[in-house]
């Protein structure tokens, strides 16, 4: 998700995730939440959730 | 087009490498080049064979330290489909059911769709599409990607960091990429397929990514109705790789 303030940076894990959860979805990851600020580069931010993110993600659809 | 039979080095050149390629004819012809392997056994080509025409002129058959090339593998540039990309051989996605000696002629215009990873060549340095080559090459799965962007506003930054993620994750462009602000007018209609339809290409993929901005401390209730507006079917079923 993205957003103005880092305030809301739990909505992913906490409104988006029960729901895909409840769809059935396997949600290995912690949600990304990039701020207003962050979005100025958003390759860096993507990149830095990526480092735990990704093989987790990988590894789920690998099964 | 053509399909690679045999890689294997020149006998008695160094960086030069052999290449017999069938192309649909009674015959495999071979295609020398220089410098790094490019293409292995089962790979889909371009092939331009001599007599045949390209952007930059006719193709000749040649001899490289007496072998015979006939023709060449051609990259995007040289195909005159992208000029970016012209250091390494254009390879095409086997998922485009081309078969060798097919013409490509008439794909100029839609080469996106036949050639592997496309979104990610133009203006890509080699190192990343030697990358994402090695990735797809390894891979004993390629994952289908989705990417669900619930902005009411039609290619927000929100869209863009949904297909950086969709980019981080995958060695291939995503499969299926729905920004919902583009089906506004028709998303809110039940009895509208649209939503069906797009969520049934959603849930066929292996990893989806649903992005929203901040709405009230929450996400979207575009992302929202699209997740639960329709009956969703398919999700229950294990994803798995194709």
């Amino acid at each position: 998700m993205t957003g103005g303030w880092p305030g809301h940076l739990l909505a992913v894990e906490v409104h988006l995730r029960p729901v895909l959860v409840e769809l059935g979805a396997t949600v290995p990851a912690r949600g990304l939440y990039v701020t207003e600020q962050e979005l100025a580069d958003v390759d860096a931010a993507v990149a830095a959730w990526a480092q735990a993110a990704a093989s987790l993600i990988q590894r789920a659809a690998a099964r | 087009m053509g399909r690679i039979i045999k890689v294997r080095p020149h006998p008695f050149g160094d960086r030069i490498w052999l290449a017999d390629v069938e192309i649909g004819r009674d015959y495999q012809p071979q295609i020398v080049w220089g410098g790094v392997p490019l293409v292995y056994e089962g790979d889909l080509v371009p092939v331009a064979p001599p007599g045949s025409w390209l952007p930059q002129g006719k193709m000749r058959r040649r001899r490289y330290r007496g072998e015979v090339s006939e023709g060449m593998l051609c990259s995007l540039a040289e195909l005159g489909w992208d000029p970016s990309v012209t250091d390494r051989v254009a390879l095409l996605d086997e998922r485009a059911g081309l078969t060798p000696g097919e013409s490509l002629d008439s794909r100029a215009s839609d080469w996106p769709s036949i050639v592997r990873y496309a979104g990610y060549l133009s203006n890509s340095s080699s190192d990343i599409v030697y990358q994402l080559d090695r990735q797809y090459r390894e891979g004993a799965c390629v994952m289908r990607i989705a990417v669900v962007t619930g902005n009411p506003k039609p290619s927000s930054r929100t869209h863009d960091v949904a297909i950086a993620v969709a980019r981080t994750l995958g060695a291939t462009p995503p499969d299926v990429v729905v920004d919902l602000a583009e089906y506004a007018p028709s998303l809110f209609d039940a009895s509208g397929p649209e939503l069906s339809r797009l969520m049934a290409s959603v849930a066929a993929a292996d990893v989806a990514v649903f992005a929203s901005p901040t709405y009230k401390a929450s996400f979207t209730g575009m992302l929202r109705h699209s997740l639960t507006g329709t009956a969703a079917t398919g999700w229950r079923e294990p994803w798995r790789c194709r």
